[in-house]
């Protein structure tokens, strides 16, 4: 278990052979699937960290700082900084395009502005919020099929927009709850072919679609209300994080059971870099700065 | 008159399809008083084209295919245009704003046409007092800007203090204030440096436009921006302004002619159901007229516009054939997204004669009978048409097109209309079948026609 100063462990990115980890004390890497956590150069609160698909040859990573989002071309020993608009926005959400070596897209979800976009490899962000009725954006969630889809999931305080024409605007979903604050998405690795996605709300309803997200239904989960603010997807199971606990479903969300990390901490991200099965680890960040590798 | 306002109904309703209707309606016409002629019953045969009617429109909904992606959008646009670049510039801009965009068409200053995104919402009505932007700048801007929606008359300096009050109240950081009039020496408050050092703020004109159209941007306002719009017809005063009836934005802009605010502070739940509210009402319009100006209010609060500028080789060409060019693909696109496309050059109608063509075989009512064979001859002749003007017999290749498969006059082979992007728009076809079968069906039972003597030699859909 890594202690860090202080803050909240935001998020986590994973390449093909370190960790990274977005934190209100910087930003972490660990070159051994999170055993130990090094400084990664950056001890400014990075409330969002993502890695290029293509990270063993470009090495690019995309950090968020404030108003501003980093980018590292070389594995992240050096940085370059870009200020998005004013005024300031906080990006709560990175993510980049499955196809990025091909077409350079990288996204941010921020707090109170809506949706950036880059097209040119992170060089330049623009908002691209046509149709994004509410720019309070929580999560973003990127289409493993994106070069041939297009499409982008953002969780909102007030629903889910779903973008098929590669964040360049936006509709809202018809979900089962009315107006729900979304705090996680997480689409099939074969959502091109199954169209099987989930979404997490605050008041802890899981969502489920099998038609690539035109029509929603709810999957009972048995929460106690929590919010679900992240889902791990691996083939048929399913991994919740519901702050105090994890719920664990191996069979697509039919039967769940429950896993309690800890009686104090609440889990703020987590990551299963090798996936869901048991033999591998879960990486678990935590409100108040703590990262756990959990066997 | 009756076929001119039969036309002008499509032309209303979706901005295309009026040849194909006059088509429909001629044939449909002319078998129809053959039969009457010969002893046929007018209110029997009217019935029974209202049947044939419904059976078609079941068909053309049965064969129609969603559309999106900038790629298809040209596709579309260049059937409706004929206009390479305009065609591209229409693709792309109806693939980021979608069906309930806003759009504008203004003509350019340039030979070429060119394109422009704004983010956010904006209306007419601009700053006060040009000596509000800054120095050698076009436009004045507030970051996390408290709003005054109203239009509300001031005439003195003091009329202001509950405002400025509740502001500092509110402990906002700038103030822009949406007013009917301002007098200059109400405006003198906020031109003075030391005021504007304390708390920038902006004075800007509630809408160009006056009566319900000023009323209806501020009501708009206020769904992005929260807060209420105080109106002075109501008699409302700042007297018993509250903090939470200020709107809040992440940034205010004004011109001398606009005003738009960018990530509206409002409630997002309350937006949508505005945003709902003003869909529904369009939805229940039946004109056009009265129709476009919801659509363009829903445009608005969907977080952003684009504006199409048309150029050409003079301005009047530009004003009057490109922008109307313009305008008319894009209502048609406007209605592709609602209602998807269907296979194009005549095909979609061919493929209706299945569904007619069974109801033929099993009734034995002679006037439902005259009345599905004039149709399916009807239903044959926009195929019939661009073929023969294009220079190609119909004949030698109607057996052979059918279910998504067409002539492509262009290329002079049977190719599939949808893969290929020769489409027609849904309910463009749709409302040139109802408007033609019911424009004939009552022509047939009206008992006086003005008719045009030179009637056109041909047409193409």
């Amino acid at each position: 278990m890594t202690e860090q100063s202080d803050g909240i462990v935001y998020g986590f990115a994973a390449t093909h052979d370190r960790l990274f980890a977005a934190c209100g004390a910087g930003l972490f890497q660990s070159a051994d699937e999170g055993r130990n956590w090094t400084s990664a150069g950056d001890s400014l609160p990075t409330t969002a960290v993502a890695a290029s698909p293509d990270f063993a040859h470009d090495g690019t990573l995309f950090a968020s700082v404030g108003g501003m989002i980093l980018r590292s071309v070389d594995g992240g020993a050096r940085w370059n900084a870009l200020q998005l608009a004013q005024p300031q926005p906080v990006v709560g959400a990175l993510a980049v395009s499955p196809n990025y070596a091909a077409d350079g897209v990288a996204l941010a979800a921020t707090i109170e502005d809506g949706v950036f976009r880059s097209a040119d490899r992170g060089r330049s962000w623009s908002p691209w919020n046509f149709g994004l009725l509410d720019l309070n954006t929580i999560c973003l969630t990127i289409s493993p099929s994106f070069a041939d889809d297009e499409t982008i999931f953002v969780g909102t305080e007030s629903g889910l927009f779903r973008s098929a024409n590669g964040g360049r605007a936006w509709r809202e979903v018809v979900l089962p709850v009315e107006y729900p604050a979304v705090m996680s998405v997480a689409l099939s690795p074969n959502f091109a072919r199954d169209g099987i996605g989930y979404a997490g709300t605050e008041s802890g309803e899981l969502l489920t679609t099998s038609d690539g997200g035109e029509s929603w239904r709810g999957l009972p989960v048995g929460t106690d209300g929590s919010p679900i603010s992240s889902i791990l997807l691996d083939g048929v199971a399913i991994l919740l994080n519901l702050g105090d606990a994890l719920k664990l479903s191996t069979d697509g969300g039919a039967s769940w059971q429950t896993r309690r990390t800890t009686n104090d901490m609440l889990i703020s991200a987590l990551i299963a870099p090798s996936g869901l099965s048991t033999r591998e680890p879960l990486i678990v960040g935590f409100i108040g700065g703590a990262i756990r590798r959990l066997e | 008159m009756l076929i001119r306002h039969t036309l002008w109904r499509v032309h209303e309703t979706v901005g295309d399809g009026t040849a194909t209707a006059a088509l429909l309606y001629q044939s449909i016409y002319n078998d129809g008083l053959r039969y009457l002629t010969a002893g046929g019953s007018p209110m029997a045969l009217r019935a029974a084209l209202d049947g044939a009617k419904h059976r078609v429109l079941d068909a053309l909904n049965a064969q129609a295919a969603p559309i999106s992606g900038q790629k298809r959008l040209t596709g579309l646009a260049r059937t409706l245009c004929y206009h390479e670049r305009m065609a591209t510039l229409l693709g792309e801009i109806f693939d980021i704003i979608g069906e309930a965009g806003a759009l504008e068409i203004k003509t350019g200053n340039r030979r070429d046409m060119e394109r422009e995104y704004f983010e956010g919402a904006y209306w007419d009505g601009g700053l006060f007092s040009r000596t509000q932007l800054p120095q050698g700048q076009t436009r004045a801007a507030l970051e996390n800007a408290a709003i005054l929606i109203s239009d509300l008359h001031f005439e003195e300096p003091g009329q202001f203090r509950p405002l400025l009050e509740t502001v500092a109240r509110s402990g906002a950081k700038s103030l822009a204030i949406i007013a009917g009039q301002v007098s200059d020496k109400a405006m003198a408050l906020f031109l003075n440096p030391k005021n504007q050092a304390t708390l920038p703020t902006l004075v800007i004109r509630a809408g160009a436009v006056r009566g319900d159209a000023q009323l209806d941007s501020l009501e708009d306002l206020a769904a992005l921006v929260g807060g209420r719009a105080l109106y002075q017809a109501a008699g409302q005063t700042l007297n018993e302004l509250r903090p939470e009836d200020l709107g809040h934005a992440r940034q205010v802009w004004a011109t001398r002619g606009d005003h738009g605010v960018i990530g509206g502070k409002g409630n997002p739940r309350a937006l949508c159901q505005h945003i709902a509210r003003l869909r529904e009402r369009a939805r229940a319009e039946q004109t056009a007229e009265a129709r476009k100006p919801l659509q363009a209010r829903v445009g608005k609060l969907m977080g952003g516009s684009a504006t199409l500028y048309v150029g050409a080789d003079s301005e009047a060409q530009a004003s009057n054939n490109y922008r109307d060019l313009a305008q008319r693909a894009s209502d048609a696109i406007r209605v592709a997204l609602r209602t998807g496309v269907v296979a194009g050059g005549g095909v979609a109608l061919l493929d209706c004669r299945a569904a007619l063509q069974q109801a033929l075989n099993e009734t034995p009512d002679a006037d439902q009978r005259a009345a599905y064979r004039a149709v399916l001859r009807a239903l044959e002749l926009p195929y019939r048409t661009i073929l023969a003007n294009a220079g190609y017999e119909p004949s030698e290749t109607i057996a052979q097109v059918g279910n998504g498969l067409g002539f492509d006059v262009e290329r002079g082979a049977i190719v599939p209309m949808i893969e290929r992007g020769i489409v027609d728009v849904a309910g463009v076809l749709s409302c040139a079948v109802e408007t033609a079968i019911s424009g004939a069906a009552i022509a047939l039972t009206t008992d006086v026609l003005i008719q045009q003597r030179n009637r056109p030699e041909q047409m193409q859909p």
